[in-house]
């Protein structure tokens, strides 16, 4: 008699990993809303300190564009939704 | 104009002139007229494209739309209330409505920015010389005024 544990008829174990795209919000440069009021914002929306917040600024400001935050479609296509009703330009891209 | 944050009472304490009220009392209506017109230069600048592709993002606006819309709305009627209430010279704010009068302030220079093609520069002006230019540069240093004040309270600062 063997000592291996008996498999049950019918069962198996299968390991699965659901993969679930991310995409990126981008905020592009303006030369209209002030640099305050663009830290506010993602201080606000995203929870980003201050500093964090500045930084993106900045890099919005000398690069023209900054990934601001990555999220499932869903969560991401809402970012925009709020970014816009702040009056930022946003957009999505996939990651 | 002028917001301070009080500790004391929680709110934004805001003053404002008279001369000056009557031309932050147009906003709520400029604001509004916007909105009727779908195929406004404006109305790309407040709606923007979020998507490259066509299709999808015609599916991004048919779902968002309405709901910026909406709260854009709320921010008109909120700042309305305020400058009602400053006709005498001051009032307090609470944070909903120091934020849509920062939003709606906001989407008022943008809007009057798009109508004279003022994204088509690095920079403002410091020193705007027409009065489409001053406007915006006013509104402007009223919407810094009022999230300096906004940065004071206990939601940025904890």
């Amino acid at each position: 008699m063997s000592d291996a544990p008996e498999r049950q008829r019918g069962t198996s174990t299968i390991d699965q990993t659901v993969v679930i795209p991310v995409w990126n919000v981008v905020v592009w440069d303006d030369p209209v809303n002030p640099m305050s009021y663009v830290v506010w914002v993602l201080r606000k929306l995203f929870g980003y300190d201050e500093p964090m917040a500045t930084k993106l600024m900045l890099d919005v400001h000398h690069k023209g564009r900054v990934i601001v935050t990555s999220a499932p479609r869903e969560r991401a296509e809402l970012d925009v939704t709020r970014l816009h009703h702040h009056g930022l330009w946003a957009t999505l891209e996939r990651g | 104009m002028s917001f301070t944050f009080s500790a004391a009472t929680g709110q934004i304490e805001a003053r404002v002139d008279a001369h000056e009220l009557a031309v932050l009392k147009a906003i709520p209506a400029y604001l509004a007229s916007i909105e009727s017109d779908s195929d406004d230069v404006v109305h790309e600048r407040l709606y923007p494209a979020a998507y490259a592709d066509e299709e999808e993002d015609r599916e991004f606006r048919r779902l968002s739309h309405s709901d910026i819309q909406r709260a854009r709305e709320v921010d008109r009627s909120r700042l309305t209330s305020v400058l009602e209430r400053l006709a005498a010279g001051r009032t307090t704010l609470t944070e909903d409505e120091a934020e849509s009068s920062a939003r709606a302030m906001g989407a008022a220079r943008l809007a009057i920015a798009a109508r004279h093609g003022m994204f088509e520069v690095d920079e403002l002006p410091r020193d705007p010389v027409t009065p489409h230019g001053t406007i915006v540069s006013y509104l402007g240093a009223v919407q810094v005024d009022l999230i300096e004040a906004l940065n004071q309270t206990p939601a940025m600062t904890s």
